[in-house]
């Protein structure tokens, strides 16, 4: 049997890198110099004082919890105890960016927790010290890089009040999220000519923006594809609500309009301050789901004129068959690029063989959506909504080891449904669906819904996208079939895809769901999905849905907050619902500068 | 044997306080307490410090 080929390919991280030496020995000497000043200039007088106001509230939160415990009855502390802590907004202080403490889920489940914090910080430390020198100049030159140091709080919001199967669940699925970023991280910095310069590694990569999806690196296993605005901009600002507002200002002191879509705004912003690496052989970009993001990718070629750029430019009106052929040579040429641009060839059997994996990762989420749109759905919350929008667009079934998860999962949810677990304990009340684009700056709010309301969300419409197995035989279908996917790409499938796909379609998936509650976000800068906002609403009275208009800024914090988001939903469900939270402690609470 | 139980029982006591070490470091949510407080603070006054190549074109 052949043996299946290690991934990624250890080639791109032995790839020798040419780092300046000089230059970087130049950039040590300035850093050192700004953190002596720092040093020199600190009050550390106020700085005691700052500890020891710190250490007094500690103090004085550890007697609260310590009085609250001791108040219980004797069963109140077993329960306590065994199955863990049940007021959840204890563990934010005003004005702080971390949590107090990390919660306490019961014995059984916070032994789980701290081994998979270890796993975590183990396949970390394993994947920067593959290449560590241009990952740690990263962090002195980029802002964004250090954001991703606190991806283990990013994981906690995730997975906040969750146990038993569904925490393991959630940690198996990020976990391989994270994974692909470190690595790619590193990759990142090692071809960055501002850093690692490694030209042997820029000959194999190729870079594509952020909503082009990675199947069409399958083709090329020698290759390395790099979603290129991903990690800078776009997946940083889901794990730090502040990253991206020095990028939005930036942009936005050149004259770029405020109310513009704060994802491009975001990445050009990004490379107005040169916070973008400079990398690759060639770059792919794609007719995204609105102008701004197509001026975000125009304006990357104007940065870096010696990128070569193709433009996938396939046609808006995807459920018309009659233009399918002309998306399908649209991908031809493309792959035709990459091998002048590159010198590799296209391969048919691995591009097979991951499609292949890719389908068989598909029928899971299928599984996954068949288990929830029953009376006990098990697999809810921030993590699965995560790695279906990375499965689906990002891996593509091009990473072997992503299957393993999948199964393990599916074993999970099919125990989990035949035991009837509750995927959020004692707070299954509203099954709801989420519609339109979510805040980048809240991934987490369904995590926030379920604690604090009940409301449990089944699935969100970035999700359900194409299903249909490609095919993995016929060398022209299989070409046809990925056009078919390209133009479902994430956005493309509903904001833009006119009235009967945004509109329409969210009436027949909540019947399909059995939600009678809807999240509507509102990206209050999308000019699409503001044309239909009347018509849901009016269709959505007519068919008595509770439809929960939540207004956010997708990157930026500072128009809406994450607490005027709660506010929506605390004033839908108190004065509309007349209903009481299942934790109160997580109605009010701050968290403007929290990560 | 004695020399086997007293490596046993060094290489127990180490496991015990690492893992004391690193399960108090995960409980108070030390390591992000560190990178926020500390590290980010630091860094983010070095990125403001820094010239960079900023431009529309």
């Amino acid at each position: 049997m052949a043996k299946t080929p290690k991934y990624p390919n250890p080639k791109f991280f032995k790839a020798k890198d040419n780092i300046d030496w000089k230059k970087q020995w130049e950039n040590l000497k300035v850093c050192g110099g700004i953190f002596y000043d720092m040093l020199k200039e600190t009050d550390w007088e106020a700085f005691k004082n700052g500890w020891k106001n710190t250490l007094k509230m500690d103090a004085e939160r550890i007697k609260e919890e310590y009085h609250a415990f001791m108040a219980l009855d004797q069963q109140g502390k077993l329960d306590a105890i065994l199955y863990g802590e049940k007021r959840l907004g204890r563990l934010y202080a005003k004005g702080a960016m971390a949590t107090v403490r990390r919660e306490w889920r019961g014995i059984k489940d916070t032994a789980y927790d701290f081994y998979e914090w270890a796993r975590m910080w183990g396949m970390l430390l394993m994947t920067f010290s593959k290449d560590l020198i241009p990952a740690l100049n990263s962090a002195l030159h980029y802002r964004w890089m250090i954001s991703y140091f606190c991806c283990h709080g990013f994981m906690d919001k995730n997975i906040m009040g969750q146990r038993g199967r569904a925490l393991r669940m959630s940690h198996l699925l990020i976990y391989d999220i994270f994974r692909y970023v470190a690595e790619n991280l590193v990759l990142l910095s090692k071809a960055d000519r501002k850093n690692g310069n490694s030209n042997e590694l820029n000959k194999m990569l190729v870079t594509f923006d952020e909503m082009t999806m990675g199947q069409i690196m399958a083709g090329f296993p020698d290759l390395c594809g790099i979603p290129y605005q991903l990690l800078p901009v776009f997946l940083v600002s889901e794990i730090d609500q502040l990253t991206c507002v020095p990028y939005i200002d930036a942009v936005e002191s050149f004259g770029l309009p405020a109310d513009c879509c704060p994802v491009p705004s975001s990445e050009c912003g990004a490379l107005v301050i040169d916070a973008l690496p400079d990398m690759g052989s060639c770059f792919i970009s794609s007719s995204m789901p609105c102008d701004g993001s197509t001026m975000a990718s125009s304006y990357f070629a104007r940065r870096f004129p010696n990128t070569p750029v193709f433009h996938l430019c396939f046609p808006v009106r995807y459920e018309d068959e009659s233009v399918l052929q002309s998306a399908a040579e649209d991908i031809k040429a493309c792959i035709k690029f990459i091998e002048d641009k590159t010198g590799a060839k296209w391969n048919w059997d691995a591009y097979f063989t991951a499609m292949k994996r890719f389908n068989k990762e598909t029928s899971y989420e299928l599984e996954k959506w068949e288990i929830n749109k029953t009376k006990y759905p098990q697999l809810i919350g921030p993590c699965y909504e995560l790695f279906r929008k990375w499965n689906y667009e990002m891996d593509g079934g091009i990473d072997p080891r992503v299957i393993s998860t999948c199964e393990k999962v599916s074993k999970l949810i099919r125990e989990a449904y035949e035991d009837r677990d509750e995927a959020w304990v004692g707070k299954m009340k509203y099954r709801a669906i989420v519609w339109s684009c979510p805040a980048h700056y809240y991934a987490n709010f369904s995590n926030w819904a379920a604690n604090c309301w009940g409301i449990d969300v089944l699935v969100e419409m970035e999700s359900l996208n194409f299903t249909k197995p490609l095919e993995t035989e016929d060398k022209e279908e299989a070409l046809r079939d990925l056009a078919r996917l390209y133009e479902r790409m994430v956005m493309r499938r509903h904001t833009n895809g006119g009235y009967h796909n945004v509109v329409t379609e969210l009436w027949r998936q909540c019947e399909a769901w059995d939600a009678k509650l809807i999240i509507m976000y509102q990206n209050v800068a999308c000019k699409n999905m503001a044309t239909v906002q009347g018509l849901l609403d009016d269709q959505g009275r007519e068919r008595g849905y509770d439809l929960i208009w939540i207004e956010h800024d997708l990157m930026d914090p500072r128009t809406v907050s994450r607490r005027t988001m709660r506010d929506k939903v605390n004033e839908y469900m108190r004065t509309v619902k007349n209903a009481e939270p299942v934790d109160p402690s997580l109605v009010e609470f701050e968290d403007e500068v929290c990560m | 044997m004695k020399n086997v139980a007293k490596i046993g029982g060094k290489l127990a006591m180490f496991a015990f306080l690492a893992f004391v070490g690193t399960f108090t470091l995960y409980i108070t949510n030390g390591e992000n307490k560190l990178i926020y407080y500390v590290i980010r603070p630091l860094l983010n006054k070095h990125y403001d410090s820094q010239v960079r190549d900023r431009r529309i074109v």
